[in-house]
């Protein structure tokens, strides 16, 4: 797997983390926020999502649903899936607190290792994202549980994730009441 | 002046599309009149919107899901939005109405569980003293279930039971696995309860009048509440609709929301029914020899109180009181749910759009504690797919690999109780609160009742006990109390049928005593609840009394 995350621009991330700190303010942001400075690194055109929050977030979708012998979240459409959802479906209050959870998975990369989270080795990544995924999923009401659970509905409501890494059909046809599992072999019949 | 139509129909759900089919087969020129919107059968449905393909994950934006609750992207074209079309209740006393206004009405929103009443059920209320006696026995109506069944196309399980008797069945769905096993287990525990596969609408075998109407087998896409473009479950729009329409004796006018019967005091009729449009918010006559009310329990009632005149001051046909009393609702919220350790290795394929059926045993082969009647249960087995992984902890290639495997097997339990009639359980209309067409709203007063809420904790204990019988690990009851009334929206009894005219206003032909050319054929007309799901019943009263009144029509006697 590619580490495709350059290093961002970390005066950005940290101007950003300063200038979201208040919380309240955040509701304030237009929805189409870009990011100021252009990057280095060609982003995918956003609605919702300024072009560090979108290389972090897809970042994040890739380590928890990755490419294996099937195409991972990015290779299923989920970043930009999730942008969509942020820019037309999600209400002000949800946005924010998406942009929240972005925020301290970064701070919890600097805390941890002086870096923001792009700036850190796959692995790092991977071993950060695993210890902040099981400390939020054990905490009830964690703000992360909402974006973990909209990554893994995007990903398996794509076509990739519901009709290659699973078994769904569209128009099944016919009920078979007991079939051996290994006939069909994954879930979603 | 000669009546524009010979039949007029209002509402075009489940009983009305029985009416006007038969109707029209029997050469009547007839109206149907629906206060929704038109809706085109397949054109109008999201069946073939593959998940990818539905917008934003089939959710509802944040910021309107208070208005379309209950509803995802799929099916939001079958709900109102809320706030559109209000109704009163007292503060303590919630009742959930949930609607379908649209041309097909709550016939494509139905769960298309299809289930016979009994002469257990149709005795009931003469035996033990609750509401009046029916004015029929089920030798009146069986022809007409086997009638409905044929048309409609119901697949299910012959079982021989007294209490939930056989009909004419297209070949039924299969258990899976575990269904099997919990059947054995149960019926081993429990030597005069049965688990049956669920008595559906859907097609399994399509007969040519069937095929003739272009409606096809089940797929097995469980994709039923958006509408179905195959036709294999049983609509307004996939069946009844269709075949009126090839008569050529069929008019529907939608967006028309029925306001009053218009009633003459010299001949003792109804002569038409006066609508308003929904869109330009004028009143409109149509005339007609004979008027079919199938609005739905609270809506029909709703008409019949609003149809004011000197013979009838508190609304057409009401000269008993019983109109818009005896609302009921099957009691609902009761079950239990748990998991099972084994048939790791075993699946299904297809999505199944039915479940299990456990018919009444209360009352019926074994007695009660410490009420009457009794209940059934609806259930079903089944392995977790993706979604647990929403939920759950961990990322990466593991986390991935562990959710291509179905997850282990559970059950559910969803008891549905019948409830007993009270006549102040009961819908009026409200004396100053209008809806925005200038129409009284009505204001719903219903509550469980002492029989209905120990039928309900009984309920509870007996599908704990049949779960752990069979094996179920982790079994817990679903609630402490039932679901308000409303919630089962199998509401009936507002109009009932009874052989005194003091007492009910709907003879055994769903004939108002009243008025004799004025029928009422959905859930208002019923007597009593049992505790099977009512639309079947719905149909084949709607057929009977079509019927007749084609008959009494060409005697010349209404």
């Amino acid at each position: 797997m590619a580490d495709r995350g350059e290093s961002p621009d970390r005066r950005e991330v940290l101007r950003r983390a300063a200038w979201l700190a208040g919380g309240a303010a955040i509701s304030q942001l237009p929805a189409c926020s870009k990011s100021v400075e252009p990057s280095a690194t060609a982003a995918p055109a956003t609605e919702f999502f300024s072009a560090d929050e979108m290389r972090l977030i897809t970042r994040i979708a890739d380590l928890i649903i990755p490419e294996t012998d099937t195409p991972g979240a990015s290779g299923a459409g989920v970043p930009q899936k999730l942008d969509e959802m942020m820019a037309h479906w999600a209400s002000e209050e949800t946005q924010s607190r998406w942009r929240g959870v972005l925020m301290r998975i970064d701070r919890a990369a600097e805390e941890t290792y002086g870096k923001s989270f792009l700036s850190l080795t796959p692995a790092r990544q991977h071993v950060l994202l695993r210890m902040f995924d099981r400390d939020a999923m054990h905490t009830g009401g964690d703000d992360y549980h909402d974006v973990k659970e909209l990554i893994v509905s995007a990903y398996y409501q794509s076509e990739v994730g519901a009709t290659q890494e699973l078994r769904f059909e569209l128009i099944p046809g016919a009920y078979r009441g007991c079939v051996p599992l290994a006939e069909i072999g994954r879930a979603w019949a | 002046m000669e009546p524009e139509f010979d039949a007029i129909v209002v509402g075009s759900g489940m009983s009305g599309g029985w009416a006007a089919k038969e109707l029209t087969e029997r050469g009547l020129k007839t109206l149907v009149i629906e206060r929704g919107r038109h809706i085109e059968h397949g054109a109008d449905y999201t069946d073939f919107d593959a998940p990818w393909e539905l917008p934003y994950l089939n959710r509802i934006p944040e910021d309107e899901q208070s208005l379309y609750p209950f509803a995802s992207q799929a099916t939001k074209h079958f709900r109102m939005k809320a706030g559109d079309h209000p109704y009163s209740v007292p503060e303590d006393r919630p009742f959930r109405w949930f609607r379908g206004y649209h041309l097909g009405g709550r016939s494509l929103m139905w769960a298309r569980q299809s289930y016979r009443m009994s002469d257990i059920d149709f005795e009931a209320n003469k035996k033990d003293g609750y509401g009046v006696d029916w004015p029929i026995r089920y030798q009146d109506i069986a022809p007409w279930y086997d009638h409905v069944e044929r048309f409609a196309g119901i697949s299910g399980q012959a079982e021989g039971l007294e209490q939930l008797p056989d009909g004419v069945f297209q070949p039924a769905m299969e258990l899976n696995c575990l269904e099997e096993e919990m059947k054995k287990r149960l019926e081993v525990a429990y030597p005069t309860r049965k688990l049956t596969i669920g008595r559906c609408a859907h097609i399994t075998e399509a007969t040519e009048e069937q095929l003739d109407l272009g409606r096809g087998n089940c797929q097995y896409r469980s994709y039923c509440s958006r509408g179905c473009s195959f036709g294999s479950y049983f609509s307004s729009l996939s069946a009844t609709l269709p075949a009126a329409r090839l008569t050529e004796n069929l008019t529907i006018v939608t967006d028309a929301i029925g306001h009053s019967v218009i009633y003459d005091p010299e001949t003792n009729r109804a002569t038409g029914v006066r609508i308003i449009d929904s869109n330009t918010k004028e009143g409109r006559i149509y005339t007609g020899r004979v008027v079919f009310l199938c609005a739905s329990a609270i809506g029909s009632a709703q008409i019949m109180l609003n149809s004011m005149s000197d013979a009838f001051p508190t609304g057409i046909a009401n000269s008993s009181d019983m109109v818009g009393r005896n609302l009921m609702d099957h009691v609902s919220g009761m079950g239990a749910g748990g998991s099972f350790d084994g048939f790791e290795d075993m699946y299904y394929s297809g999505r199944r759009p039915n479940g299990f059926y456990i018919p009444r045993y209360r009352n019926v082969t074994e007695d009660a504690p410490d009420f009457v009647r009794g209940y059934g249960f609806q259930g079903g087995c089944q392995r977790g797919s993706w979604e647990r992984g929403r939920g759950m902890a961990g990322i990466g290639a593991d986390f991935k690999h562990a959710l291509r495997t179905p997850s282990g097997w559970s059950v559910w339990l969803s008891g549905f109780g019948e409830m007993l009639p009270n006549p102040d359980n009961r819908v009026t209309l409200h004396p100053t609160k209008t809806d925005q067409w200038g129409m009284a709203q009505v204001h719903i007063d219903c509550t469980l009742g002492e029989n209905d809420k120990k039928l309900a904790r009984q309920a509870n204990l007996d599908a704990v006990a049949m779960l752990e019988a069979a094996g179920f690990k982790n079994v817990s009851a679903r609630g402490e109390e039932p679901f308000a009334p409303g919630s089962a929206i199998h509401e009936m009894g507002t109009v009932r049928m009874g052989h005194d005219p003091k007492t009910s206003v709907l003879n055994k032909y769903n004939q108002a005593h009243d008025v004799p050319n004025l029928f009422v054929t959905d859930g208002a007309c019923m007597t009593s609840t049992a505790c099977q799901n009512p639309s079947l019943t719905y149909m084949a009263m709607s057929a009977r009394a079509a019927h007749h009144a084609a008959e009494f029509l060409k005697a010349g006697t209404i």
